[in-house]
């Protein structure tokens, strides 16, 4: 049978990749959707019967119990979905939508209009054309990671609201937008805070941030600037964009230490899109986690082989590193290594002889660990380098 | 960011005497406030001793119940089978769950006694056939036995709720070798907390010289299993009421409901039927009426400024309390609920006819995703309950959740004294309202 080719055999026992004796999973695309669009006064509607809104505001949003925002839960129930009634969430987007009046809606859909099959996107066309209000609807299905939900929301809202009109840049101060700031790779907010400032002092100006802060009220002319740095791979989608629409290239990369600092300066001085750091082969340092945080560790250390359980990270990864299929699988190929580097739920599957360097990730481990969640950027990468004594 | 100078709040409110008792609020989109303390299937699922758990679902779902099990440090009990976007179109569900639970358990060092697998919506939709799931699963592992469980939200409005539900599979294994057996002792199912000793139901049943046994106080699978030994199955909880009427019937016992109340003489009622249940000529509650009469002259001179508002999760006759409070001439300022149970019926007609100012508010209205920050007045204000001391704001706050252990007049003896305590010492809401699954330390 087709599902036989998802399983391996180890010593004559069937091991199924998608079977997790004791780990976490990341954040799923419904998350991602409402967390990239958090801060940018619209109204997010995951489709989904329930569970979704408690698991996202208690694990996966960290800014739902002090800052406002719409995002709410369909409540699908049985009966709406076997009969395939879908004016109940047209008509409860709309009432709310005049009730509030949000600047878009966003449908995020779960397993089950997924299942059924909802045509989401001509909902959004009839919740459009009955409030007047912009409304898209993200391919989500609760099945793949933050990263391809929150990477379609900032997409699709960029193609509704960046203006269209390149303007010419005429200062000698070149413009960056960061792109990929959300709780769930950066659940710090001084971390970007961090960034910002890091981006400041080579001498640049930013022109906004997606899309946390309040560097996101100017999202809208994100065309106006002269380079994009994507500091997530969610952000990845909308440089391409960016770039095929206004000519902006960008550099995927973050600032972690001096040296990686630097290089991130002189690309964007030279308009080019990657940075050259050399690092070691054949390392004996498995760094875990989402592939621009984790790239950025590697270049930070010197050496270190990726691992990442993220599909959608797969484009950004090198030769060396490897999207893993499972834990199973994971945990065997971390035998291999005296240094792991990752989320601290990741402990539960390496052996105690391994040396393990916490790096706490909001989008693997929620806020079990936020409070120890670690500002790398600038100097203060070096900082931990020295103390990690690697 | 959002403008909060524009928006309509009061459509997630109303009076009480504009509302009817079968529909208060019409079904919308849908806001889930941060006060988590009311506990989930997974923290419910562990109240069976020695088993574990294996969710089988999409990522999206599991995230909430795989954290939740870290969070409450029973991560080393749980474990996931994820379905993937090829597993739902190759229809390979039976296997998926066979072989990924098959796998799970070849990989824990130590087998469980039982596993709780709980399947989803997916299943439930495709057509899963999960007798011949359990059936090979059972072939595979004689010796573990295994619980259908479900976490199917999709259903939650066609007859048992999941958490119904939930309740009732934690019984499921009791052997229905026990309808042969019947001792002089009690079982209370399918609460989240032990009735405290003290308590009116347990101290009479101490004088009677009648066992109290509860899945709370279960620490082994033998434990587990007594609870089916006793003659009689009771419940405190309307939530609780299929899990105890389908136990009692397998196991052709007696079931018995004590409803949780607040009132004097709904206690005074509650507790003569408890005594003529177990043949005891009386339960004599003289010195702790007066007690509370004490602390009711306290609570009233303490709560002359203030006004009460309560939520749902408080407890389950949270209106049965509205009406306590409103009798004893206290200032109910607001109810936060999205419908009422039928033990709460009387209390509901009650207060439609004689407190028609009363504000029923929905917490889950996209409205009220905004009170909280709306509510910052210099209004004192006592909160009995997580989700309304957030809308309210305020840090004079009884963290009760699903009645905490008390029963009879030594429960509203102790509500009375943290009512006290809460308008005495301002407690950090914030820290205590997002700790999921208030006192889960069954593990």
């Amino acid at each position: 049978m087709f599902h036989q080719l998802f399983k391996l055999k180890v010593g004559g026992v069937i091991v199924v990749n998608e079977a997790n004796k004791i780990l976490s999973v990341y954040t799923s695309d419904t998350s991602g959707v409402c967390s990239a669009l958090y801060e940018l006064d619209g109204m997010c509607v995951m489709h989904d019967a329930s569970g979704c809104n408690s698991t996202y505001n208690t694990h996966d949003e960290p800014r739902w119990y002090d800052i406002p925002s719409r995002v709410y839960l369909s409540g699908i129930s049985e009966y709406e979905a076997i009969l395939g009634d879908e004016s109940k969430l047209i008509n409860d987007c709309v009432k709310t939508a005049k009730e509030q009046k949000p600047k878009f809606i966003a449908l995020a859909p779960t397993p089950i209009p997924y299942m059924m099959g909802q045509d989401i996107k001509a909902i959004a066309k009839e919740i459009q054309r009955k409030t007047d209000i912009s409304t898209f609807a993200i391919e989500t299905n609760g099945m793949n990671s933050y990263i391809s939900g929150a990477s379609q929301a900032l997409l699709e809202w960029a193609k509704i609201f960046v203006n269209k009109e390149k303007k010419l840049n005429k200062n000698k101060v070149k413009k960056i937008n960061i792109i990929g700031a959300t709780p769930l790779d950066f659940c710090n907010y001084e971390i970007v805070v961090s960034i910002i400032n890091s981006i400041k002092d080579m001498g640049f100006e930013i022109n906004s941030v997606w899309s946390m802060g309040p560097l996101t009220k100017n999202m809208k002319n994100s065309n106006n600037a002269d380079f994009n740095l994507v500091i997530s791979s969610l952000g990845l989608k909308v440089a391409k964009y960016l770039k095929q629409e206004f000519d902006i290239p960008y550099l995927v990369a973050l600032p972690f230490g001096k040296e990686q600092t630097d290089k991130i300066k002189k690309a964007i001085l030279n308009g080019n899109e990657n940075i050259d750091i050399d690092t070691k082969a054949n390392s004996k340092i498995a760094i875990i986690g989402e592939s621009v945080y984790s790239k950025a560790i590697k270049n930070l250390i010197g050496e270190g082989i990726i691992f990442t359980l993220l599909g959608d990270d797969e484009k950004l990864l090198s030769r060396d590193d490897v999207l893993e299929k499972g834990e199973e699988s994971l945990k065997n190929n971390l035998k291999n290594y005296s240094y792991v580097i990752g989320d601290p739920l990741f402990k539960h599957i390496v052996s105690k002889d391994v040396n393990f360097i916490e790096m706490p990730h909001f989008a693997f481990s929620g806020r079990m660990y936020k409070k120890n969640i670690i500002n790398l950027v600038n100097n203060n990468g070096d900082l931990w380098r020295e103390e990690i004594n690697l | 960011m959002i403008d909060l100078h524009n928006i309509d709040y009061s459509t997630s409110s109303n009076k009480i005497s504009n509302l009817d008792f079968d529909n208060l609020f019409p079904a919308g989109l849908v806001y889930a406030p941060p006060a988590r303390g009311v506990w989930n299937i997974v923290h419910i699922g562990f109240l069976m001793p020695e088993s574990h758990e294996i969710f089988v679902c999409a990522e999206g779902c599991i995230r909430g119940v795989v954290l939740t099990a870290h969070e409450a440090g029973f991560e080393s009990r749980f474990s996931t089978v994820v379905i993937q976007e090829r597993n739902v179109i190759d229809g390979d569900m039976e296997y998926q769950i066979i072989d990924g639970v098959s796998d799970v358990l070849n990989r824990l060092e130590k087998k469980p006694k039982a596993v709780e697998v709980y399947t989803s919506c997916i299943h439930y939709f495709c057509g899963c056939d999960l007798d011949f799931v359990y059936r090979k699963l059972r072939e595979k592992f004689p010796h573990i036995y295994f619980s259908d469980c479900y976490m199917t939200p999709i259903t939650r409005k066609s007859g048992i709720t999941p958490d119904e539900k939930m309740r009732r599979q934690l019984y499921s294994l009791i052997n229905d070798e026990n309808k042969d057996v019947s001792d002089n002792s009690i079982t209370m199912v399918a609460n989240v907390y032990a009735l405290d000793e003290t308590s009116d139901f347990r101290q009479i049943l101490k004088k009677a010289n009648v066992n109290y046994r509860d899945i709370t106080l279960s620490k082994t699978w033998q434990d587990y299993q007594d609870l089916g030994k006793s003659k009689c199955f009771a419940y405190t909880n309307l939530a609780a009421e299929k899990a105890c009427k389908t136990l009692s019937s397998r196991l052709e016992k007696k079931s018995y409901y004590y409803p949780i109340c607040y009132r004097k003489e709904d206690i005074r009622k509650n507790n003569k039927q408890l005594c003529e249940l177990v043949n005891l000529k009386s339960f004599d509650t003289e010195v702790i009426e007066n007690e509370i009469d004490i602390l009711i002259e306290e609570v009233k001179v303490l709560l002359k400024d203030f006004s009460i508002v309560l939520d749902y999760t408080a407890t389950a006759r949270v209106l049965n309390l509205t009406r306590f409070f409103i009798e004893l001439g206290l200032n109910v300022k607001k109810v936060y609920l999205d419908s009422v149970n039928n033990s709460d019926r009387e209390d509901f007609i009650y207060l439609k006819e004689n407190c028609e100012n009363l504000i029923l508010s929905s917490p889950t209205h996209p409205a009220a995703r905004f009170l909280h920050n709306k509510e910052n007045s210099s209004e004192k204000i006592l909160a009995i309950g997580q989700k309304c001391a957030y809308f309210e704001g305020t840090s004079n706050f009884v963290n009760l959740v699903e009645g905490n252990s008390y029963c009879g007049f030594d429960g509203l003896k102790k509500l009375l004294i943290d009512i006290i305590d809460a308008i005495n010492n301002k407690k950090d809401v914030s820290s205590i309202i997002q700790v999921k699954g208030w006192g889960c330390n069954c593990g």
